[in-house]
């Protein structure tokens, strides 16, 4: 392990303590104590969205006249979203390889990419907010000229559930902007890509969470 | 990680992985929206595939393929909610209704919408000036002022504090006064 926390605090300034170079094993494999972090984070984070994901379940079940989501919400603003995650996704991983074939331009291109994915996401949850709240449901009322029967259960888990997740969209913009700037000013010239990786996990997991949340509230 | 591919080569894995992705994510919205199947196969179909995603981008973007001993092992720690929720899910499922403490109340209540538009007038008649529950009061206020109001502007037709009461009404142990508002 020791070998590991050297390699990890002091990369920027020495080019051969790149990737290339085998790490020790323990009992994380060659993962480094970024990346073991943020895994140990995401898999509390996990838990909570599966605790929200469930008492989401157990709500459903118990609420008469729960309507189809797909009939109040549409599929055509979260499916243009879920592909846009996607995608996002797709450009993280590759800036990633960029980084590591010491590819600055190609770092920073396809991290400005996976940033604007994310923006768009939550540019196209903003709109299908405006459009719910104005037209639809609040979380605390229904439109009930146009939906008689919609439970406020709905309304209520619905805007908790997506606007939690579009925080962490949030936060994953924010955390990705500040890897961009550190790839511009250089910081990943080395070929190693630690950083860049760790804040990958993070967005991969919010895409992956999100394929939940659609499947879930959107969906079924 | 992936040292034995180079650059290219990750580069097309990973598209072809985001194309695996994208395909699904149509075949879902394809199957939901012209719903050629049972409801029930639906909804094992799309659970069954979405799981299958997010394994996906697990094992291939978050490079779980690459990962070794307890750093997996982490990542897999959050299937045990899975358990979880089997077992919550399986007791609401299978537990007789009559053990849920204002079950039997929400049921008999199944009919009060009916009920109430017809009674509602003098209902409110009643109810004027007496010490009634608050909310069957505000219910019955709501309910006819807010259908024309409601169309433009909902969310300010009902007034914000009455909301906060609501919830837990409508959330099930009873009051029926409040079920009206918002069946």
């Amino acid at each position: 392990m020791a070998t590991t926390t050297a390699d990890h605090s002091h990369h920027h300034g020495t080019p051969e303590a790149g990737p290339k170079k085998p790490r020790e094993v323990d009992i994380f494999g060659r993962a480094t104590h970024g990346k073991v972090g943020m895994w140990i984070y995401l898999c509390t984070d996990a838990m909570t969205f599966a605790g929200l994901l469930l008492g989401y379940a157990l709500l459903r079940g118990r609420t008469p006249n729960w309507p189809v989501p797909a009939n109040i919400l549409g599929l055509e603003i979260s499916g243009i979203m879920t592909f846009i995650l996607i995608l996002s996704s797709v450009t993280m991983v590759i800036a990633q390889a960029k980084g590591e074939a010491r590819d600055r331009k190609g770092l920073i291109t396809y991290l400005a990419i996976t940033c604007v994915g994310g923006l768009a996401f939550l540019g196209m949850q903003v709109y299908e907010y405006h459009h719910l709240l104005n037209h639809v449901m609040t979380i605390s009322t229904i439109n009930l000229a146009q939906y008689p029967t919609l439970p406020p259960q709905f309304a209520q888990s619905f805007f908790v559930v997506t606007s939690f997740h579009g925080l962490h969209v949030l936060s994953g913009v924010i955390y990705l902007l500040i890897i961009l700037g550190r790839a511009v000013a250089g910081k990943f010239d080395d070929g190693n890509c630690n950083h860049v990786e760790v804040a990958g996990l993070f967005w991969h997991f919010v895409d992956l969470v999100w394929i939940l949340v659609f499947t879930f509230m959107y969906l079924v | 990680m992936l040292h034995a591919m180079n650059a290219d080569q990750k580069i097309k894995k990973y598209v072809k992985v985001a194309i695996t992705l994208t395909v699904i994510t149509f075949v879902e919205l394809a199957v939901v929206k012209f719903h050629f199947l049972p409801a029930v196969l639906i909804t094992l179909l799309v659970v069954g595939l979405s799981l299958f995603k997010a394994y996906t981008v697990a094992w291939h973007f978050m490079h779980l393929n690459h990962e070794r001993g307890w750093t997996r092992a982490v990542a897999l720690l959050p299937l045990g909610m899975v358990v979880y929720a089997g077992v919550l899910l399986a007791d609401q499922k299978f537990r007789p209704i009559s053990d849920y403490v204002g079950e039997p109340d929400r049921v008999a209540h199944g009919t009060f919408e009916a009920e109430h538009s017809t009674k509602h007038e003098e209902n409110k008649e009643a109810h004027a000036g007496a010490t009634e529950d608050p909310m069957i009061e505000t219910a019955g206020e709501v309910h006819t002022s807010e259908p024309t109001a409601n169309q433009e502007s909902h969310d300010v037709a009902p007034s914000p504090e009455k909301s906060p009461e609501k919830t837990p009404e409508a959330s099930g142990s009873g009051g029926s006064g409040a079920d009206s508002q918002w069946k």
